[in-house]
């Protein structure tokens, strides 16, 4: 594919793409939350609370473990700068935030890359010596080695099928070999959201805002992290919130019909309004379902498997 | 350069070991030691000049061929030096160097652990044999060259790892590791003389594997190799062999002498175009399982080089795996797919040398300063070891496959070749099987990276668990740290110039495959870009939003509910880490957890809790057992004819002779 040569197009296309990796990650979190709270008949805390929690983290000053090594406070920035890599190449909104053809959104990089970032995240909850950190990160890379193979599988269907192991091609709006499979579209969304459900530690995996560590995971990593260094870590999942929901429907959009989504403004009002009732259906599911005991997880996560094999299987045979 | 001073620099290099193989040999019998120094030199230069041969053969367009040295029974003693070779050489140099410079570090050469006198002379002996076998291994030109050298090879190897030998675990190692290359051999030997049988000569180079008559050959070899690489189900030796041999041995073992295997499986299948589809799908299978049966059994144990081991046998699993697809691939007639999996194969075959060898040498660095390799007793170490941790820690981001490492490279090749498989239309069986290998070969990455956030994670952060690991910290640059540092050194220039390392496999590449395609343009992912983005973003991060906060920094004691100061006690141990992971598998690990709670009161105050983990290999209880029995009890049967009598040995002999003149007869 030629690189586009319209200025405006690429300023236009860059432009709404920083604004919405800015915006849109703490806002789906704010979303998420204000409704839990609806659910709960409270009033809850502002849609904009994420990004004022940031900004008093960022102020603060930063409390460090003894036991710390150099890895605790390199590890929050290496996440950050792996989910803002991801965010170029994952086709997480209908943009292309880069032009075609400079770096390929390949499939395997991106599942490694988010393997980057977990490894630096389970060593830094692993620096303190805390028996909370320790457990968080045993739960990460469990959970994580259970749903990669689904993660991976989906993916590598839609490639398979498209003929190409670049995502930013497999997803594209022009026609390609997959428009159409509306089936293969729909399994392998939820399939994908299926898996970030446990990737970002969302409720029957994970319960975010429990006040008891030892069955949390994602917040167990980071209890040892503070100020600074726990904003970035924050900033780092919101982003990858965003990120997993927004791939996940994009496979959506694939299933409906193309003439709606025919122009750019089109395309763009359903990809951020997609990711936000992504987060409205995760808040509808944390409010009715309890968070799994920890034993039955293999189970929830066979069913992001199951998907996984159903597209393997019509990926095969058509 | 001309062949010429490629075959002056071998024979240098072959000089250099045999020469200090005799100087050994003399020194023992002067009673005295040989200098450490002297040693040292002549190992280093020996793989120095090695090295220097392999790049001056490099493209040199013809094989060398260093012909008819001397009769040697059933033909001429020949070598060549052919592209293929040439990787394997490199590799061979530098972790050479690698061990060599940490030698003094890691061997104590006073005393040992259990008091005993450390035999230098023997050490640098086997070294330096090993060394030779390797070299000329990788040189042979005929199937009786090559099995002497081997046989060197694996008499070095086995004799190091009985280095500590009054160890009962060392001596079983080295009988285990002597079994399996005994096996190997014999298998490799059948199937040789069936090639000679089929061929009517030894040289490599005239043996083709395509028509049906091959096949028990072929399946030999495969065999044989997966023995000697220490495939599933014949990877039982590799755990004990490795975790014997001392270090810098250790990490010649694990990084290089495995590889000869995967070496000869190039040299004789790939090259000689096997085309046997039940030697393709077996050594497909046999691949997959050791890769998810090494990294599961890696993941649970406790002992940081049997870990290691483990993690080869998932490593090598991962090589052959590549090899079966490039042979596939070019049965159903795909030469880019074939060249994608081939330059896997050798990209890979080399990195997990370079990474492996590093991190032996960092658990080897380990062993020597704690006296424990068991990860229950470790901790804390990246305060006290800080050069060994930020090795061990690039050596594990590189084994895991993680961007932007060597070890990211090659398996992407692998991943490439499987993903473009199922894109064509081959069989359905074939794209159903590649397809599938994507989410396995995944399932296995993810299971690597929570071995190695294990091995790192307890071993170099936290705090440490016992009075072993609280030595006194490393200070200054030693020569097994300077060793580790290239090495991973080597790791991220691998994988961030990957464009450059695969334009160099090209010669190789082209050789086995036979097409001009240039091994650069397979790997088009633009890691070096990628990392300069992301250091420049990270550092930025860094330098504007923690770097200005690190004055106002307050050190405080990890959080501990209130309750006081948190002993080491309270720390997630290795098992407690892998638990989860090892309750999923317990039906292939054979887990069991028994806790036991003594106390009056016991459920709410206990005053005993013995909490034991058993964990019972299925294969080596139940088959490598039974196999051991059998073995066991037809020897005590054959005894009874071995009567000791001159009388009926005389008629065995004579029985023999008669058996032997009636078969010449009837065939």
């Amino acid at each position: 594919m030629s690189i586009e040569t319209n200025t405006g197009e690429i300023l236009k296309n860059s432009g709404t793409f920083l604004a919405s990796l800015i915006i849109l990650p703490p806002l789906t979190i704010g979303i998420l939350r204000k409704t839990k709270a609806r659910f709960q008949n409270r009033i809850g805390a502002p849609l904009l609370q994420p990004f004022f929690d940031l900004a008093k983290l960022l102020q603060k000053n930063e409390t460090v473990s003894e036991h710390a090594s150099w890895l605790f406070r390199i590890a929050p920035c290496i996440n950050l700068t792996v989910m803002l890599l991801l965010s170029l190449l994952i086709p997480w909104t209908s943009l292309t935030a880069i032009p075609h053809g400079i770096i390929s959104a390949d499939l395997f990089l991106i599942i490694y890359l988010l393997g980057l970032a977990r490894f630096f995240t389970v060593l830094a909850a692993l620096d303190t010596g805390s028996a909370f950190g320790g457990f968080g990160a045993s739960r990460e890379v469990t959970l994580a080695l259970l749903v990669e193979p689904a993660v991976m599988l989906c993916l590598a269907c839609l490639g398979v099928r498209a003929g190409t192991s670049d995502l930013s091609q497999v997803f594209s709006y022009e026609a390609t070999r997959l428009t159409g499979q509306y089936g293969l579209w729909f399994l392998a969304g939820c399939g994908l959201f299926l898996s970030s459900l446990v990737e970002l530690s969302r409720m029957p995996a994970d319960d975010p805002t429990t006040h008891l560590e030892l069955t949390m995971v994602h917040e167990a990593m980071i209890l040892e992290n503070s100020a600074a260094n726990l904003a970035l870590a924050e900033i780092g999942h919101y982003i990858k919130v965003a990120l997993l929901l927004g791939l996940s429907w994009q496979c959506f959009m694939h299933c409906l019909p193309s003439h709606l989504l025919s122009d750019w403004t089109a395309r763009a009002i359903a990809s951020t309004g997609g990711i936000i009732s992504l987060a409205l259906f995760i808040a509808l599911i944390e409010s009715l379902a309890v968070k799994l005991r920890w034993t039955k997880l293999p189970e929830f996560i066979a069913y992001a498997v199951a998907m996984a094999i159903f597209s393997y299987l019509i990926a095969l045979s058509v | 350069m001309a062949p010429p001073n490629c075959i002056l620099l071998y024979g240098l290099a072959c000089l250099a070991w045999t020469i200090g193989v005799a100087f050994t040999i003399i020194a023992d019998l002067l009673k005295t030691k040989l200098s450490n120094r002297l040693a040292l030199a002549l190992t280093a230069g020996g793989a120095l000049s090695a090295g220097m041969g392999a790049i001056g053969n490099y493209q040199a367009g013809i094989p060398v061929n260093f012909t008819a040295l001397k009769h040697f029974g059933l033909t001429t003693l020949s070598f060549t030096g052919d592209n293929l070779a040439i990787p394997f050489i490199l590799l061979l140099t530098l972790v050479a160097l690698a061990s060599t410079l940490s030698t003094r570090d890691l061997i104590d050469s006073t005393h040992n652990k259990e008091g005993h006198r450390f035999q230098s002379n023997h050490y640098y002996r086997l070294i330096l044999l090993l060394l030779l076998g390797t070299l000329l291994v990788l040189l042979s030109a005929n199937a009786i060259t090559f099995l002497v050298f081997w046989e060197v090879m694996s008499v070095a190897a086995a004799s190091l790892i009985t280095s500590e030998h009054v160890r009962h675990r060392a001596q079983r190692a080295a009988l285990a590791y002597i079994t399996a290359s005994r096996l190997a051999t014999a298998l490799l030997t059948g199937a040789f003389l069936w090639m000679y049988h089929q061929s009517g000569t030894f040289d490599f180079a005239s043996w083709q594997f395509q028509s049906n008559s091959t096949f028990p050959a072929a399946l030999l070899i495969l065999l044989a190799v997966c023995i000697k690489a220490g495939i599933w189900p014949a990877h039982g030796y590799l755990p004990q062999s490795y975790a014997e041999a001392p270090g810098p041995a250790a990490a010649l073992i694990s990084g290089v002498i495995g590889k000869t295997a995967i070496y000869l499986l190039l040299r004789l299948l790939v090259l000689g175009n096997c085309q046997h589809s039940w030697v393709i799908y077996i050594a497909l299978a046999l691949g997959t399982i050791s890769c998810i049966w090494g990294i599961l059994f890696a993941l649970v144990e406790r002992d940081l080089k049997r870990l290691l081991a483990f993690s080869s046998v998932e490593n090598m699993g991962l090589i052959i795996i590549a090899i079966s697809l490039s042979m596939l691939a070019r049965k159903e007639g795909l030469p880019v797919i074939a060249a994608i999996a081939v330059t896997g194969t050798l990209f890979h075959a080399f990195n997990h040398g370079v990474f492996k060898s590093l991190l032996m040498l960092a658990a080897s660095t380990i062993d020597k300063k704690a006296h424990t390799r068991d990860l229950a007793q470790l901790g804390g170490l990246a305060k006290r070891l800080p050069w060994t941790m930020l090795a061990f820690f690039i050596g594990s981001v590189a084994i895991c496959a993680l961007p932007p490492s060597n070890g990211f490279a090659s398996k992407w090749l692998i991943y490439q070749a499987f993903f473009r498989m199922a894109i064509e239309s081959v069989p359905l069986h074939d794209r159903a099987i590649s397809l599938a290998m994507l989410g396995i070969l995944s399932f296995v990455g993810a299971l690597s990276l929570a071995c190695y956030t294990k091995a790192i994670g307890i071993a170099f952060l936290g705090r440490p668990r016992s009075k072993q690991a609280q030595f006194t910290p490393e200070t200054g640059l030693s020569g097994s740290a300077m060793a580790l540092v290239i090495l991973s050194a080597i790791c991220v220039f691998l994988g961030t110039s990957a464009g450059i390392c695969l334009r160099a496999i090209t010669p190789a590449l082209a050789e086995l495959n036979g097409s001009g395609i240039d091994a650069a343009n397979l790997f088009p992912v633009a890691v070096a870009q990628l990392s300069l983005f992301g250091l420049i973003t990270a550092s930025i991060i860094y330098l504007c939003i923690l770097g200005p906060r690190s004055t106002g920094m307050k050190t405080y004691i990890t959080w501990d509910c209130g309750y006081g100061p948190l002993s080491a006690r309270a720390e997630e141990t290795g098992s407690s880490f892998s638990h989860p992971i090892g309750r999923i598998f317990s039906q292939v690990l054979q887990l069991k957890v028994e806790t036991n709670i003594t106390g009056r009161d016991r459920r709410h105050f206990p005053e005993g809790i013995k909490v034991e983990t058993r964990m019972t290999p299925f294969i080596e209880t139940t088959v490598y057992k039974r196999f051991i029995e059998m073995v066991n009890f037809s020897s005590l049967t054959l005894t009874r004819l071995q009567t000791g009598s001159i009388h009926v040995h005389l008629l065995y002999l004579f029985l023999t002779m008669i058996v032997l003149v009636y078969l010449g007869t009837v065939l």
